[in-house]
């Protein structure tokens, strides 16, 4: 029992999502955690979950109100759409909240405490007080039926009845039943499982051994047959065997308040919850001065302070694990930020704000093509840009940009090999030196290799960057070149091939220019797409802001220099306009693989990456699978992203075994992520949780506009 | 995975006679026959009668309910009517009963702020989670004065 010198330390736990271990070695695998926890409980414990009733009204005034305040049309049209489909989704479920605590009384310092629970039960869990059970004052009644309810206007306040546990019946427990189907009766209620007293494993030993011993003297003297008896020694072995196994006694008793707002729906819950129970432990209705007292179980008071008539009852912690079931049952949690699926199997909408932190949070989404991916980008690019207006920039190679397009009726960027042109010596860096290794990358990427690690090669870089630099101080300020100033690569290629003072230097200035020149000038492969002034706007001009917009790249005729290159200047252009200010916007590089493959563009990427975060631009990188992410410096972009949208990947499933980056999931998450059908997909965000999702139901009007894709 | 409960490893069940434990029939019995002993000074040969009864309530009332004597639960009930009495009609016959045993009157109504305050006095602040920032741009990178739990070796 809590000694009350002993300190009392309330947690919040994140309850998390049973589906992602519903295996039998997922759940096994579980229960064991719990149970290796429970072992080691210092002293008194009690747990806690607060089942409320939720709903989507939040969301709904939080989208209406942005739908007046707006002055887009476009924008208050969306928000009305997405207005409609929460209010669907309102309409057709009973959502409910959950909320997990623990109380432990022990000298050991909170963060620790937390720590080891994070740890055990592999969900975010940090010291907070707990929730009350109900709020302002309540007085004891006498009716029908004994309840606790609100003094004075109730103001929503619901009236409340407490059962008590007294008996637990021989019946398999698991981790859907018998707590986790309460839950799903889907009535407002708390349920606390109080464990006042865990035995020292001698003590433990002792006492069963002793009933043993009892019950054998009762059997010796007993000429017939005692079932009972023998029943109950072969249940003491099996507890001793337990505790010889690691495991620890102790003694729970469950509590739980039913909340209703009014008497006679009071008594149905009441005895709802009992009857849901009835197979496997009894609950009494606590009645008199025992209701008033057994609040206090829903409190951080020490069990023996609360003098109610212990009605304990002995388990292993392999058994009172099973107790912790509703840590698995995550309902309905914010609706803050935008909707990002729904549960599957619990099937409630789960939302996620990642832009509460003041960077960006980078995304990594990966799946094989065909299973949803750009359906759900697109949603999920309209939902950001609908709900929170925050604009969008979306890169790809294949032209699916077309449906958002039409969607929004946005600028369609279409970069083609036939009448675009990207000049690689456009200013996208603010420095000189920044904007001649970017302008240099790009020449490295259109020669196929490297400026750097040979003699001729450091001469080569050596060169480029003076023929530009004398290109750019030709204009004093680099910041007003503008691009129909901006110098072309035959310009380069001509200051190129003039410099050196030696003779071998010279040559080789001479020799490179030729290359640049053979490859983007007069009749090269890339003349049409590089040699000239850009032909696509990039800049903000005189806008406040810049709108969403879509640049696709299939028509550059499924060439991967040139495809790798716009997506290089692009990015470039969007990063430089990223400087101006902080305001939140998505960068989503669709196929970025096309980028990654070529290491110069692939170094601009990583910065970029770090440039975007701290200016609050999100950096959503695409592809098909994950390993593409984990190979060399590509890792530098993986690390920068702590989202992750995982749809099917079992072509790709070893990198999930052996990256430590993935050593959070267990084997039941990679079975799912090995198998997701169509439109399922795992969200794994670092330090927050993992759900498994669907975008099968989006809303009616996001599949009418990205159903084709 | 599942485990099946056990019944109660630490209790030993009580033997008896047709369900009920020995010594709830021992209660049962004495009760009854002090009561025939008492009452046969009264009530003559009705004594039995009543002793009988009183044999039956005993059982009754020993009898458990929700895990508890049934007796003991008429108790808290009692009690808890007791209770409301002397706090809400103190001046009447089960009010000034409830006054006069000194019930708990303070359970009646229960104040939230009360009973479910966060224990503030034993959370000390922790201050190795925190970070110290000088300035307002050290935020940015994090670069802050961190405390550490103890003092930091090697460097004298």
């Amino acid at each position: 029992m809590a000694d009350k010198d002993i300190p009392v330390r309330t947690f919040l736990i994140e309850p998390f999502d049973i589906m992602l271990h519903a295996t039998e070695e997922g759940v096994q695998a579980l229960q064991a955690r719990f149970a290796t926890w429970l072992r080691t409980l210092p002293g008194p414990a009690r747990f806690f979950c607060w089942q409320t009733p939720a709903s989507l009204d939040g969301k709904i005034a939080q989208v209406s109100r942005a739908a007046r305040e707006t002055g887009d049309e476009r924008r208050a049209a969306l928000l009305m759409e997405y207005r409609r489909h929460y209010e669907l989704l309102e309409a057709e479920a009973d959502y409910q909240r959950t909320l997990c605590g623990m109380a432990l009384w022990s000298d050991e310092t909170p963060r620790a405490l937390a720590g080891g629970m994070g740890s055990a039960f592999d969900t975010p869990a940090f010291e907070a007080p707990l929730p009350p059970l109900f709020e302002g004052r309540y007085d004891l009644r006498e009716s029908s039926l004994w309840h606790l309810a609100p003094v004075g206007r109730p103001g929503g306040r619901p009236l409340v009845a407490i059962l008590t546990s007294y008996e637990f019946l021989p019946a398999a427990w698991n981790f859907f039943r018998p707590l986790a189907s309460v839950l799903r009766l889907n009535i407002p209620l708390a349920l606390v499982v109080d464990i006042p007293k865990t035995f020292e494993r001698n003590a433990a030993v002792d006492a069963v051994e002793n009933i043993i011993a009892a019950y054998q003297v009762h059997l010796a003297s007993v000429t017939g047959e005692d079932s009972r008896s023998v029943t109950r020694i072969n249940d003491c072995r099996r507890t001793l065997q337990e505790i010889n196994a690691g495991d620890a006694l102790h003694q729970v008793q469950i509590s739980i308040a039913v909340f209703a707002p009014d008497l006679s729906t009071l008594k149905r819950r009441a005895h709802e919850v009992i009857n849901e129970t009835r197979p496997w432990f009894l609950l009494r209705q606590e009645v008199g001065e025992l209701l008033s007292r057994s609040v206090q179980f829903f409190s951080h008071a020490p069990s023996k302070l609360i003098s109610v008539p212990p009605t304990t009852w002995p388990v292993t912690s392999r058994e009172l694990a099973l107790m912790l079931a509703p840590l698995g049952y995550r309902k309905l949690s914010t609706t803050d930020g935008v909707l990002r699926g729904e549960a599957v199997g619990a099937s409630y909408p789960v939302f996620h704000n990642s832009w509460r932190d003041k960077r960006a949070t980078h995304e990594v989404w990966v799946g094989q093509t065909g299973y949803g991916k750009t359906f759900l980008l697109n949603g999920y690019l309209s939902r950001e840009y609908a709900e929170a207006g925050i604009p969008f920039d979306f890169l790809e190679p294949m032209g699916h940009g077309r449906h958002i397009v039409e969607a929004f009726n946005l600028p369609w960027y279409v970069l083609s090999a036939q009448h675009t042109c990207l000049n690689p010596q456009d200013v996208m860096f603010p420095t000189l030196i920044e904007q001649k290794s970017h302008t240099i990358r790009i020449y490295e990427t259109v020669l196929g290799r490297q400026l750097s690690g040979g003699q001729r090669e450091n001469l080569e870089r050596g060169l480029l960057g003076e023929a530009l630099e004398i290109l750019y101080a030709g204009f004093g300020d680099l910041e007003a070149i503008s691009p129909d100033i901006t110098p072309t690569c035959e310009t380069v290629c001509d200051v190129l091939a003039g410099l050196g003072d030696k003779p071998h230097i010279q040559q080789i200035a001479h020799d490179l220019a030729d290359e640049i020149a053979g490859l983007c000038t007069g009749s090269g492969p890339w003349a049409r797409f590089l040699n000239g002034h850009t032909t696509v706007d990039f800049g903000r001009g005189s806008r406040e802001s810049i709108g969403p917009r879509v640049f696709s790249f299939h028509e550059l005729e499924g060439d991967p220099v040139m495809t790798a290159l716009a997506y290089a200047q692009v990015l470039s252009a969007i990063r430089r306009d990223s400087l101006y200010d902080e305001q939140p916007r998505i960068i989503a590089v669709d196929e970025v693989y096309r980028l990654m493959r070529h290491p110069s563009l692939l170094d601009f990427l990583i910065e970029a990456a770090k440039t975007f975060r701290t200016k609050r631009k999100k950096l959503l990188v695409i592809d098909q699978q994950m390993s593409v992410f984990l190979e060399n410096k590509a890792r530098l972009v993986f690390e920068n992203c702590p989202i992750r949208v995982i749809f099917s990947q079992r072509q790709g499933m070893n990198v999930f075994r052996e990256d430590a980056a993935f050593q959070h999931l267990n084997q039941h998450h990679r079975d799912i992520i090995a198998s997701l059908p169509r439109f399922q997909f795992v969200l794994d965000i670092q330090d927050e949780g993992i759900f498994w999702l669907s975008n099968a139901r989006p809303p009616i009007s996001e599949f009418a506009r990205f159903g084709t894709t | 995975m599942a485990a099946d409960l056990k019944s109660h490893v630490l209790r030993r069940d009580e033997k008896g006679f047709m369900g009920i434990p020995f010594k709830r029939l021992l209660l049962g019995g004495v009760s009854g026959g002090m009561t025939l002993i008492i009452a046969r000074f009264a009530l003559g040969n009705l004594a039995f009668l009543v002793a009988a009864l009183t044999f039956i309530l005993a059982l009754t009332l020993t009898g458990p309910r929700g895990g508890i004597p049934l007796w003991q639960r008429l108790l808290y009930r009692m009690r808890g009517s007791l209770m409301l009495a002397a706090e809400r009609k103190p001046k009447s016959l089960a009010g000034r009963l409830g006054t006069t045993f000194d019930m708990p009157t303070g359970l009646v109504a229960l104040d939230a702020d009360l009973v479910f305050a966060p224990p503030e006095g034993d959370v000390e602040a922790d201050m190795t989670e925190w970070i110290t920032f000088a300035h307002a741009g050290e935020a940015d990178h994090d670069s802050g004065l961190v405390f550490v739990e103890k003092p930091l070796e090697g460097n004298h």
